[in-house]
C-alpha cells in the first residue's frame, strides 16, 4: 500500500468493488445457466414426440406474413427471397420490403419473380416512409409473393411498412439474408396454437452463425465450424447468448430481446404499441421492451415464447472493422431502449421486467464495458505507481480466465448434448482453440466496440451504416 | 442396435417369416428381453406401422403383441414418469391395443396437461372422436395445437364423423364445440348445415362464431358446385 491513508482506502474499495462485480456477473451467469439446462430440458422432453407435420394438413394454424426488409441486397436478393418462398408451412404469405435501395434490387425481384405493379392500397397503420408501388407477381408459383418499393426510411421504417402491408394476424420480421431452418415456422406458431388464458405477444428462436456452412439453393446442407477466427468466437458466443442467457430470461419470463434476424409476433399487439420505433438502432429489443409495457398497462395476461432450437441462420461479422461498428450499434441501441424505457427501472408495477431483467440489462450488458475499461485503467495507474498487488491481480485474472473458459465449454456441451450441430471433433476442436484465445483478443475488442458506441451517443451518432454484402461464403465489404 | 433392429424389421415384413420363424431365424430372441432394444423396436414398429397399411400393418401389430413389446409399452403406463406415461398412451393408441383403453381413459385426470392430452388423442385414435363426449363438460381446455392434432389424427386413420357428432354442439366446454365445427368444415360435411346454423343463432361467443361463419360458407359454396 501506499502509506496514504485516504488513497489506500481508495484502493481497497476499488478492489472490492472489482471483485464483487466479477462475482457477480459469475453467480448471475451460473443461475441462468443452471435455469436455462432445466428449461431446454424440459422443452425437450415435452417436444420430443412432436410431429410439426400436423401443421402442414391443418387448416387452423396461424395466418403468417413473413417481413423481409432488403437494403442493397441485389446480389442476393433473387435466391433469398426464393428460400423464403419455398418454407414448410402452408398459411403464409411474403413481403419484401425494398428500403430505397441504390441498387438493382426491385428491377432483379420484377424480373425474377415476374412482377407487376398492383393496385393494392397502403393504409399506414404505424407511420412510415412514403410507398413507391406494391407488386405482386402474375405467376401462380409465386403468389404468396408481395414486394413494396419505398423511400429509404431504415430498417425499423422498413418493417413497419410490411406490417401496414400485412393482412394476416401474425407476422414474422426477417432480415432477408437469413437461411431458415424448414421447420421454422411451424415451431414458431406452435406457442401461438397453445395459448390459453394468456396471450402469445412473441416468439423468438435461437439464431446460428452461418458462415462457412454449406448453403444451396438457399438451405442450409451442412454445418461447418467457421475457419475465420472472429465468426468462430462469435458462434460460442451465440450459444453463450441463446441457449444459456435467453432460455432461462424466457424461463423466468424476463425476456427483453428478441433478435431482429427472427421472429414471431401478433400483429395486433404490435401495432397497438406503435410498432417498430425508426429513433433507435435497437428497434427489435424497443419493441419487445415497449410490448411487454404496453400488455401490463393494458393489464392483459400475456407471455413472450422462446424456442430453443436452432431455426435462423445467419452471417456475422468476419472483419474487425465491420464487428467494431455492429458492437457499437449494439451498445448504442442497448442504450437508447433503456433510456425510453427508463421508468422500467425498479418499478413494482413491471415485476421481474422492473426489478431483475432491466437492471440486469443496465448493469451487465449496459455498464459492464463501461466498469470493466475503468478497472483496467485504474489497474494500470496501479502498476505505473507500484501500489499493485501482484497476487491479488494474478489470482483475480486466473479466476475470471478460468470461469469464462469454463462457461465457453458449457454452452459447446450443451450444443453437443442436445441440437449437435457440429459434428466432427475437428470442429469442437476449434472452437475450444477459439475458446481459449477469446478473453484476449475478442473480448477486448468487444469492450472497445462499446466503449465507441458510448461515444458515439455522446457525439450524436445516428443510424446503421451501411453492410454492402457479397453473398454466403465470401467475406462481406463495410462500405460506411 | 438400430441397423440390427431395422434388419430383422425388413426380414420379418419383406419374407414370408412369420413370429416364431423370425425367433428362430434371427437374433430377435438373444435381445428380446433388453430394454433398449424394446425401445428401439417399438419406435421402428410404429413407425413402420404409420408408413403402411394392408397385410403389413397386420403384420407388425402381430409382432408387437406376440413378441411381448405390447407389455413393454402397457408398462410405461403404470410409470411415476409423465413422459413415460405419454410415450405409452401414444405407443398403444397407435398401434390400436384396444385393451389399453380404460387404462388410457384413467389418464384424463391426470395433474400434468401434457398426459391428460395425450389421453385424449389416445381415447380418439382407439374409438373415433365421439370420445370427445367425456370432456365435453369437463374444464380441459383443447387448444389450437390439440385440436389440429386431432384433426390429423382423424385423417391418418380415417375415422369417420359419427352421425350424432352435432350433439356436442351442446357442450359446455366450448373447446369441444370449436373442435365439432372445425371437424364437420375439415371433412366438408354438408349433412350438418342445418345443425351448425341453427347453433350459430344460439351461441354469442366471437372465436366459435367466426369458425362457425367460415365453416358454413365453405360448406355452402360446396353444396351449391354439387347442384
Amino acid at each position: 500500500m501506499t502509506g496514504i491513508k485516504s488513497l489506500d482506502i481508495a484502493i481497497l474499495i476499488f478492489n472490492y468493488f472489482v471483485l464483487f462485480f466479477a462475482i457477480s456477473v459469475m453467480l448471475s451467469y451460473i443461475i441462468l445457466a443452471i435455469i436455462s439446462a432445466t428449461s431446454l430440458k424440459s422443452y425437450l422432453r415435452r417436444n420430443k414426440y412432436v410431429n410439426y407435420d400436423v401443421l402442414l394438413t391443418a387448416e387452423n394454424t396461424p395466418h403468417i406474413s413473413l417481413i423481409a426488409p432488403a437494403y442493397n441486397e441485389g446480389l442476393t436478393i433473387r435466391e433469398n427471397v426464393q428460400s423464403l418462398l419455398a418454407i414448410k408451412y402452408n398459411n403464409f404469405d411474403v413481403i419484401v420490403v425494398n428500403d430505397g435501395s441504390k441498387d438493382e434490387s426491385v428491377a432483379i425481384l420484377i424480373s425474377a419473380f415476374d412482377l407487376v405493379k398492383s393496385e393494392l392500397d397502403y393504409h399506414a397503420q404505424i407511420p412510415t416512409k412514403d410507398v413507391k408501388a406494391i407488386y405482386t407477381s402474375t405467376n401462380p408459383t409465386f403468389s404468396k409473393l408481395k414486394v413494396v418499393d419505398k423511400y429509404n426510411g431504415g430498417k425499423a421504417d422498413a418493417l413497419n411498412t410490411g406490417i401496414n402491408i400485412s393482412k394476416n394476424p401474425y407476422i414474422v420480421c426477417i432480415d432477408v439474408d437469413c437461411i431458415m431452418d424448414k421447420d421454422a415456422l411451424l415451431k414458431l406458431a406452435k406457442p401461438f396454437m397453445e395459448q390459453s388464458n394468456k396471450r402469445i405477444i412473441a416468439t423468438g428462436g435461437v439464431i446460428r452463425i452461418a458462415n462457412n456452412c454449406v448453403i444451396k439453393a438457399g438451405k442450409l446442407v451442412d454445418v461447418k465450424a467457421p475457419d475465420n477466427f472472429l465468426a468462430k468466437v462469435q458462434v460460442i458466443e451465440y450459444l453463450r447468448a441463446f441457449i444459456l442467457g435467453r432460455m432461462a430470461w424466457a424461463k423466468m419470463d424476463g425476456l427483453l430481446i428478441i433478435s431482429g434476424a427472427f421472429g414471431m409476433f401478433d400483429r395486433e399487439i404490435v401495432v397497438n404499441a406503435g410498432g417498430y420505433n425508426p429513433k433507435t438502432v435497437g428497434e427489435d429489443m424497443e419493441l419487445i421492451v415497449r410490448m411487454r409495457r404496453f400488455m401490463i398497462e393494458q393489464k392483459q395476461p400475456y407471455a413472450v415464447q422462446y424456442i430453443p432450437d436452432p431455426l435462423c441462420w445467419t452471417e456475422v461479422p468476419e472483419t474487425y472493422s465491420i464487428l467494431r461498428n455492429q458492437r457499437s450499434r449494439w451498445t448504442r441501441g442497448t442504450a437508447e431502449t433503456l433510456w425510453m424505457h427508463r421508468k422500467m427501472l425498479f418499478n413494482p408495477k413491471y415485476k421481474i421486467l422492473g426489478f431483475i431483467s432491466f437492471p440486469y440489462w443496465l448493469i451487465y450488458e449496459y455498464l459492464a464495458p463501461i466498469i470493466e475499461l475503468t478497472g483496467l485503467l485504474i489497474t494500470i495507474l496501479f502498476v505505473f505507481l507500484g501500489i499493485i498487488n501482484w497476487t491479488y491481480f494474478i489470482l483475480f485474472f486466473l479466476l475470471v480466465y478460468s470461469f469464462a473458459l469454463m462457461f465457453s465449454m458449457l454452452a459447446l456441451f450443451a450444443e453437443e448434448s442436445t441440437y449437435r450441430r457440429y459434428k466432427t471433433l475437428k470442429d469442437l476442436g476449434k472452437f475450444c482453440i477459439a475458446a481459449l484465445i477469446e478473453p484476449f483478443i475478442f473480448h477486448p475488442f468487444t469492450v472497445y466496440a462499446a466503449i465507441r458506441g458510448n461515444w458515439q451517443i455522446i457525439k450524436g451518432t445516428k443510424g446503421w451504416g451501411e453492410m454492402k454484402r457479397t453473398g454466403f461464403n465470401q467475406p462481406p465489404t463495410n462500405v460506411k | 442396435m438400430q441397423a440390427k433392429v431395422d434388419h430383422m424389421l425388413f426380414q420379418f415384413l419383406f419374407t414370408s417369416l412369420n413370429y416364431e420363424e423370425l425367433l428362430r431365424n434371427s437374433d430377435f430372441a438373444l435381445y428380446q428381453k433388453h430394454l433398449l432394444f424394446q425401445k428401439i423396436t417399438v419406435k421402428a414398429i410404429i413407425s413402420l406401422r404409420n408408413n403402411y397399411t394392408g397385410e403389413y400393418r397386420l403384420k407388425l401389430n402381430e409382432l408387437y403383441v406376440e413378441s411381448g413389446l405390447v407389455e413393454y409399452s402397457m408398462k410405461k403406463l403404470n410409470s411415476k414418469k409423465w413422459s413415460d406415461n405419454v410415450e405409452g398412451i401414444r405407443d398403444l393408441s397407435n398401434m390400436n391395443v384396444q385393451k389399453a383403453y380404460s387404462k388410457i381413459e384413467q389418464f384424463l385426470n391426470h395433474k400434468n396437461n401434457m398426459v391428460r392430452t395425450e389421453a385424449i388423442l389416445g381415447m380418439i385414435r382407439l374409438k373415433g372422436i365421439g370420445e370427445l363426449n367425456s370432456i365435453a363438460n369437463s374444464d380441459i381446455y383443447l387448444d389450437d395445437w390439440t385440436q389440429s392434432n386431432i384433426l390429423y389424427i382423424l385423417q391418418e386413420n380415417k375415422i369417420e364423423l359419427p352421425s350424432d357428432l352435432v350433439d356436442l354442439l351442446n357442450s359446455k366446454n366450448l373447446s369441444v364445440v370449436l373442435l365439432v365445427i372445425r371437424a364437420i368444415k375439415y371433412f366438408n360435411s354438408k349433412e350438418h348445415i342445418k345443425s351448425l346454423s341453427d347453433y350459430a343463432d344460439s351461441t354469442s361467443d366471437k372465436k366459435i362464431t367466426t369458425e362457425l361463419v367460415q365453416t358454413l360458407k365453405k360448406l355452402n359454396e360446396s353444396n351449391n358446385q354439387a347442384l
